[in-house]
């Protein structure tokens, strides 16, 4: 029985896929956790490094687990975290509106308020939270990706939306 | 102010998978209103832009750099000696076996598993065959005409293809099977099958019958007092062994080394300063062997250890 050949990373064009199919995710992964961008594509480039060196020991099909795992150690690893508190998120280009001036400006006091709000959130909630709102990502991605149950990125869910609800005043 | 019944409930909602009564309920509250306003105005919200094709050009620029100057460095030097320690036991293992086995004429593939190592092979036909720890096999390879045959010495667990005859050849017994998923333990003292799906036949050696074993049957042959005993119970899909790696949650330190230290049989010894009570929210590590399992596992963020291979010893030592 000869061995049936099986896809590696160690080779360019499978390494290429894996990149093209989760950087983007992982950097934003990162993002959402370090808040900093610069540091989350430091973050991408060193657990794609790692995966090209351990390319031989990380099946195809662990890589993106391997890619994630690796950069939450990073974060963890990282003992001072950057104290300044970044927008997570850009705001759409201001399409010209035909709304009155009153409610585009409460319009963006409410983005400046969602904004803080999600910077404010915690770490853990807030990874969840941006993944799944911004990334479309599933719950069961997010728990792969995180390394936990669903029902813990459940538990995250509903805790980050209680703490953004706020955003909107009392009526 | 709402009250949930219980904490995924607002979750469970964003992903439409609250039932129509709740959802009903729901949609009354002033949370309702409020959330729905949230989520609209996330619509005006997006992600930075990412440039993969730089990042991507960086990791290989980076990737070329390393390549070149890949001069010993001093510090890895002791790994090195672990590793280089590690190639050769599992030389001499391999070399011993090799040399004391029988002959056999067909040309073979061997496969050696070290202490804490796991080894997935698939096969050209489809078998799947997953190597437990200390483990050796030898895989002819014949062509498709003839009986497929596995010589092991250790554990695996095998997922067989239909097709022809499939053997597993081991000092006390053999196994023949035509396609089905079953365990073998097999070492000098202990012969164990372990049947998961379909039918397989055990032959014990020097012993005339043939045992069959169905889905969920056991045996167990052990010749210090010659004698075989057959289990039935409920299995699961696989051997508890196959999963690949140890997830825990809500998990103490002193847990976690106890896990650690049943699953490589190695001793942990923890310094004095060691917060046996700690607790981690989430705790995993890898089986693939206990470098990895260290390093993926939360110890990696305090400790810095030394493995002592001889003594099956880890000692942790508290970073600076």
């Amino acid at each position: 029985m000869p061995e049936a050949p099986e896809l590696s990373v160690c080779e360019e064009a499978q390494f290429d896929q894996v990149f093209t199919l989760h950087a983007e995710v992982l950097r934003n992964f990162c993002y959402y956790k370090c808040k900093d961008l610069d540091q989350a594509e430091d973050y991408v480039q060193e657990a794609f490094l790692r995966l090209w060196k351990n390319c031989a020991k990380v099946p195809l099909g662990k890589a993106k687990s391997f890619l994630f795992k690796v950069a939450q150690n990073l974060f963890l690893h990282q003992v001072e975290h950057q104290k300044v508190v970044q927008k997570y998120l850009r705001r759409q280009a201001q399409p010209i509106s035909m709304e009155h001036p009153q409610f585009q400006i409460e319009e963006q006091e409410l983005l400046n308020r969602l904004e803080e709000a999600i910077a404010n959130l915690s770490e853990k909630q807030r990874t969840v939270f941006l993944l799944h709102r911004m990334d479309g990502k599933s719950y069961k991605e997010i728990a792969e990706m995180l390394d936990i149950s669903v029902k813990s990125v459940e538990k995250r869910m509903h805790r980050a939306l209680l703490v953004l609800r706020n955003c909107i005043p009392q009526l | 102010m709402n009250t949930y019944p219980d904490d995924t409930f607002l979750a469970r909602w964003l992903n439409g998978e609250l039932t129509s009564e709740e959802l009903a309920e729901f949609e009354q509250s002033e949370d309702y209103t409020k959330l729905t306003q949230v989520m609209e105005a996330m619509k005006g919200l997006q992600s930075h832009p990412f440039d993969g094709r730089r990042v991507l050009g960086e990791i290989k620029a980076q990737i070329a750099a390393e390549k070149e100057q890949k001069i010993v460095d001093m510090r890895s030097g002791r790994r090195q000696i672990v590793y280089v320690a590690a190639a050769v036991m599992l030389v001499l293992i391999v070399g011993t076996w090799f040399f004391t086995r029988k002959k056999i004429d067909i040309p073979s593939q061997t496969y050696a598993t070290t202490l804490g190592e796991q080894q997935t092979k698939t096969f050209v036909d489809g078998t799947k065959i997953i190597l437990n720890s200390e483990s050796i096999m030898e895989v002819a390879i014949a062509d498709t005409e003839q009986d497929r045959a596995v010589t092991l010495k250790g554990e695996a667990y095998f997922e067989v293809a239909k097709g022809n005859r499939f053997v597993v050849e081991t000092v006390l017994g053999e196994v023949l099977v035509v396609g089905t998923a079953f365990n073998v333990a097999a070492t000098d003292s202990t012969f164990k099958v372990t049947c998961y799906e379909g039918k397989v036949s055990v032959n014990i050696s020097g012993v005339g019958e043939e045992n069959l074993l169905t889905a969920g049957q056991q045996i167990v042959f052990s010749p210090s007092t010659d004698s075989s005993l057959r289990n039935e119970r409920s299995l699961p899909d696989s051997p508890a062994w196959t999963a690949s790696g140890t997830q825990l949650e809500n998990i103490a330190y002193a847990a976690l080394i106890d896990s650690m230290q049943n699953k490589f049989r190695i001793t942990i010894e923890t310094p004095p300063t060691f917060d046996d009570e700690y607790e981690w929210e989430v705790a995993s590590f890898s089986h693939t062997d206990i470098a990895t399992a260290l390093n993926t596992s939360p110890i990696s963020f305090d400790y810095d250890w030394e493995i002592l291979w001889e003594e099956r010893k880890v000692v942790l030592k508290k970073k600076e």
